[in-house]
């Protein structure tokens, strides 16, 4: 099984980021092989509809859990078409966040956490 | 000639001078509601109580976007690598369609190698034109969730035709602010002389400057206290930007504000101010016939 850690910081301790999309590295984990590896997230800066690219990417990349701190809509759908489960954590580290995964202690989101973002809103 | 009448944030008086504008020029003008978010100019003119709901049917604005067929598409994910707006994505050989990250730019029909994409009309707003007196009035309205305001203030700006036209832009410095202002002659910047309304002012100038547009400006509730004078004619002077009228915050005035009636209305003397700023943009502007110039873009 492969999994995916979005995460902020590649220095040890790694430090997970809470957003799905918008985090600089992506952290690919094999569970059988335990070979892990940390892809920079080429998409991390776009202006809109990145939290669906980067969740495709993830597709492609052949990822079945996606572990992050929160997650938008179309991000959402497009992991859960993908048939990938999504389980948010509050962990701050990457470490952290896997070995609560493996103990069965993350709850798996069932809708998107927040509204989705849209570059550019206007300030009322 | 057509003034776009912005402001760099909310509640500085815009669409007060808007309508003033409009109501003091005297002779048949556009009155283009362009602030599709929160439109209401319709409330400060005087048959308010315009019914937005009734005229949807009949003037929707829609833009085209695209409908996969499932029995042609292979799944080759090129819409989706197209699509630079993320509203596509193909898992499992199935397109996913995000309406609301779409910018409706047609890219996606054009790459599809299988014909499998159609574009399909989708709403997003309302657009009300109706008239008082000389004034027509046009009011554009974004449908709750929509965020593609750019073709909606585009299809408002097409339902003018070469008569002076005053357009109420959107407060701020977003994207919709300069589809609103694109192509005007003359820019009305309004503020308040705060910190902040300084501030915002400055970055409105700056928008307006950039997109060469030649500017006044409008100083709402003059008269308030704790006004610094000499920031507000530094930044009009930092932008070549004069300063056309000072809005006195008067009893009289501000009872018209919490009536929602024109402020012409309550002080008869603002309407002479208010055709002088007209003629003080008229001689400013790009194109001095008064034309509505459709060229520049
Ligand atoms: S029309 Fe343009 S923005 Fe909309 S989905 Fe197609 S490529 Fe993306
Ligand atoms: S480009 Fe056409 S065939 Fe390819 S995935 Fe998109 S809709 Fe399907």
């Amino acid at each position: 099984m492969k999994l995916c850690v979005t995460t902020a910081t590649t220095e040890a301790p790694a430090r997970l980021d809470r957003r799905f999309g918008r985090s600089p590295f992506l952290t690919f984990v094999d569970t059988d092989t335990d070979e892990t590896k940390i892809e920079e997230n080429g998409l991390a800066d776009g202006a809109s509809g990145v939290g669906a690219k980067v969740a495709q990417l993830v597709a492609e990349r052949g990822a079945t859990v996606v572990i992050t701190g929160q997650i938008g809509p179309s991000a959402f759908a497009v992991l859960d078409a993908a048939g990938i489960a999504t389980y948010t954590t509050s962990a701050t580290t990457v470490a952290e966040a896997l070995a609560l995964f493996r103990e069965g202690r993350l709850d798996s989101a069932r809708a998107p956490t927040g509204p989705g973002h849209h570059g550019g809103s206007r300030r009322r | 000639m057509t003034v776009v009448v912005a402001s760099g944030k909310g509640g500085t008086g815009k669409t007060t001078v808007s309508v003033g504008l409009a109501l003091s020029l005297e002779q048949p003008v556009h009155l283009l509601d362009c602030d599709v978010e929160a439109p209401n100019t319709h409330l400060l003119l005087p048959n308010a109580g315009l019914d937005l709901a009734s005229a949807q049917e009949t003037n929707r604005c829609t833009v085209p976007v695209p409908r996969v067929n499932p029995d042609r598409c292979t799944g080759c994910g090129a819409c989706s690598a197209f699509c630079g707006f993320g509203a596509l994505a193909v898992v499992r050989n199935r397109v996913l369609f995000f309406d609301d990250l779409c910018h409706a730019c047609g890219g996606c029909s054009l790459v599809c190698p299988e014909g499998a994409i159609t574009e399909v009309p989708h709403e997003i707003g309302t657009i009300v034109d109706s008239h008082y007196g000389p004034i027509h009035h046009v009011l554009g309205e974004l449908h709750v969730g929509q965020t593609l305001a750019p073709p909606l203030i585009r299809a408002v700006k097409e339902r003018a035709d070469g008569l002076a036209t005053i357009i109420d832009a959107a407060p701020g410095t977003t994207c919709p602010v300069m589809e609103a202002a694109r192509g005007a002659d003359a820019g009305l910047l309004v503020t308040e002389n705060t910190p902040f309304g300084l501030h915002d002012l400055a970055l409105a100038a700056e928008v307006f400057a950039d997109l060469g547009i030649p500017s006044g400006i409008v100083l709402n509730r003059a008269g308030i206290g704790h006004e610094d004078e000499e920031k507000l004619r530094a930044v009009s002077r930092r932008f070549g930007f004069p300063i056309l009228m000072r809005i006195p915050f008067s009893d009289a005035i501000a009872r018209a504000y919490a009536e929602g009636r024109p402020i012409v209305s309550a002080v008869p003397g603002l309407r002479t101010e208010f055709r002088a700023v007209y003629d003080e943009l008229a001689r400013m502007a790009i194109s001095p016939s008064g034309a509505v110039s459709g060229a520049r873009s």
